[in-house]
C-alpha cells in the first residue's frame, strides 16, 4: 500500500464563531481536583481554536469531503480521546466506516501491514479544545491506497473542500 | 446460540485510590500494567501456543482513562510499552472516546476489517488516575468500581446480529436505551440480559421495560458503577454460580452517560476459562455519603468569539 499525506496548521476560528463553555465532562469537587488544574494550567501556547462542538463539526466535514473525493474509501481513523465536555459525537462520526481512537497513526500502521482495506483515511491533529488541554493546532491528513499519485491527486481534492476552514497547509 | 463464544473471562478489581494522588503518571499506569498482566496472560494462555498468532488484536477500551492523555501527561505508545513489558498479546489499540460503549464500537470495527477473524481480546480498563472525586461518586451513578476485565472472544461462524451499537441522541438516554434493549432482546429471547450496574431506583425503570425478559442481578452496591466492565462481571458471576459446565447465552449490554451504547449476544459453554480476582474490602473505594446537588463547578472559558 502507499500513502500521501498533507500536513498543515489551523490558523485561525472558524468565521462567525461565538464565546462556548469549555464544558468539562465532569465536576470538580475536591483540592485534589483542582490541583490538576493547578498543575497544568497554561498549558502550551497555542490557542484554542475550535471548541469541542466546533472540533466535530470539523471532523464530520472531513469526513464529507473524503467521501466526496475518495471514491471506494473503506475506513477513516480519527484521533479523538474523551472527555468531549457535554457534547454528543455526531451520528456521521458514529457510523461503522468511522474508527475514534486515541492513535490512529499507530492503527494506520497496523492496517497497512494487515492489507484489510484498500483505501483509508488518517485524521492525526493536535487540536486544542480547551486550555487545560495539550496541542498545537497542528493536522495531518494521510490517505492510503493501491497508488500513490492517485492518492495525492485525491487528498488535493479533498483539502479542496476544506475552503471554510483556514488551514496553513505546509 | 452465539457465534461469539466466551472462551476466557477475568476481571482484576483495582483498589482505590491506587496510588498517591500526585504519583507520576508513568509510575501509575506501570502499576496498573503489572496489577492487571496476571489477568490478561490468563486469558491468552487458554489458547494453545501454536494457535495464538491468531490474537491479532487486543483493545483496549476505557470509559475515565482519559484525562491522562488529553493534558499529555502521558501518551499510548508509552503506556502501551508497560503492557508490552509484561503481557503476551499486549494492547495495541486505545479507544475511550465512546466512554462505556467503547468495547463494543471496538468490536464493531475489528469484524468489519477482519470478519474471518477467529479470536479477539477486549479489555476494559477503568482506573481513577488522578483520584478525581467524580469518578469515585456522583448523581448519575452514585458509587464506581474500579478493574480491568479481559475478554477473549471466539468467533466460530459467520457474525449476522451478534453485535449492535447505537446512540441515544435524545434527552432521555436512559429509555432509549431500556427500550433498544427491548427491541432487540425481543427476537432472542433464549439470552439472559447483562446490563450496567445502577443504583436501585434506575434499575427498577429497566425492570418495568424489561420485566418480561431474563435479566441477571443489579449488584451495584458490592461492584459499584463499573462502567463498561459491567455486563462482563455480571456474566461472569453467573457462570461462576452455575458452577463446572457452565453455560449460558447473554446479552451484554453498556450505556455511555453522552448516550452510545453497545449490545453483544455471547454464549458461555463448559471451556469458556474464569478468573475473578477481587479485592479486600479495605482496598476498595469508600462510599461517600451522597451529596447536594450544587457541587463546585468550574467553567472553563474558552473565548471563542470570532
Amino acid at each position: 500500500m502507499k500513502a500521501a499525506a498533507v500536513p498543515g496548521s489551523l490558523a485561525a476560528r472558524p468565521a462567525g464563531a461565538t464565546a462556548v463553555r469549555a464544558n468539562l465532562s465532569f465536576r470538580f469537587h475536591a483540592e485534589q481536583d483542582y490541583a490538576l488544574y493547578h498543575d497544568h494550567r497554561g498549558l502550551g501556547r497555542a490557542p484554542v481554536l475550535l471548541d469541542w462542538r466546533q472540533c466535530f463539526a470539523f471532523f464530520e466535514a472531513v469526513v464529507r469531503a473524503a467521501r466526496a473525493a475518495v471514491p471506494d474509501l473503506e475506513m477513516i481513523l480519527i484521533r479523538a480521546n474523551g472527555p468531549h465536555g457535554d457534547w454528543k459525537i455526531p451520528p456521521l462520526l458514529l457510523e461503522e466506516s468511522v474508527l475514534l481512537c486515541v492513535d490512529p497513526a499507530f492503527q494506520a500502521r497496523k492496517l497497512e501491514r494487515s492489507r484489510d482495506f484498500d483505501r483509508f483515511l488518517v485524521v492525526d491533529h493536535g487540536i486544542k479544545r480547551l486550555p487545560l488541554e495539550k496541542g498545537d493546532n497542528r493536522l495531518r491528513l494521510e490517505l492510503w491506497g493501491p497508488d500513490a499519485n492517485e492518492a495525492a491527486e485525491q487528498l488535493a481534492a479533498l483539502r479542496g473542500r476544506l475552503t471554510e476552514y483556514e488551514i496553513d497547509w505546509d | 446460540m452465539s457465534q461469539l463464544k466466551i472462551r476466557a473471562l477475568a476481571y482484576q478489581e483495582l483498589a482505590h485510590p491506587l496510588l498517591d494522588p500526585r504519583a507520576d503518571v508513568a509510575t501509575t499506569f506501570e502499576t496498573i500494567a503489572e496489577r492487571v498482566a496476571p489477568a490478561m496472560n490468563f486469558a491468552v494462555q487458554t489458547v494453545p501456543e501454536n494457535e495464538r498468532e491468531q490474537i491479532a488484536e487486543h483493545f483496549l477500551c476505557s470509559t475515565i482513562v482519559n484525562t491522562c492523555f488529553t493534558v499529555g501527561d502521558i501518551d499510548w505508545a508509552t503506556v502501551r510499552r508497560s503492557f508490552e513489558s509484561r503481557v503476551s498479546a499486549a494492547p495495541e489499540t486505545f479507544i475511550n472516546a465512546y466512554e462505556c460503549a467503547s468495547w463494543g464500537y471496538a468490536l464493531r470495527y475489528y469484524f468489519k476489517q477482519n470478519p474471518e477473524a477467529r479470536y479477539v481480546l477486549v479489555s476494559v480498563l477503568d482506573a481513577n488516575i488522578y483520584n478525581f472525586e467524580f469518578w469515585v461518586w456522583n448523581h448519575n451513578w452514585e458509587h464506581s468500581g474500579f478493574g480491568c476485565t479481559t475478554v477473549l472472544l471466539e468467533r466460530t461462524g459467520e457474525l449476522t446480529n451478534e453485535l449492535v451499537t447505537g446512540a441515544a441522541m435524545g434527552g432521555n438516554p436512559m429509555m432509549e436505551f431500556a427500550t433498544a434493549l427491548r427491541r432487540v432482546i425481543g427476537a432472542r429471547k433464549h439470552c439472559t440480559l447483562a446490563l450496567p450496574f445502577f443504583p436501585e431506583n434506575i434499575r427498577l425503570m429497566f425492570d418495568n421495560i424489561l420485566k418480561a425478559f431474563e435479566r441477571l442481578p443489579n449488584d451495584h452496591p458490592r461492584w459499584g458503577h463499573a462502567f463498561g466492565n459491567d455486563p462482563w462481571i455480571a456474566i461472569m458471576l453467573d457462570a461462576l454460580k452455575k458452577g463446572d459446565g457452565h453455560t449460558g447465552t447473554y446479552l451484554g449490554a453498556s450505556l455511555a452517560l453522552n448516550g452510545y451504547y453497545c449490545m453483544t449476544e455471547v454464549d458461555v459453554t463448559p471451556e469458556t476459562r474464569l478468573l475473578l480476582n477481587e479485592l479486600p474490602a479495605a482496598e476498595r473505594a469508600a462510599v461517600p455519603q451522597k451529596k447536594a446537588a450544587n457541587e463546585n463547578v468550574i467553567v472553563l472559558a474558552t473565548g471563542g468569539a470570532g
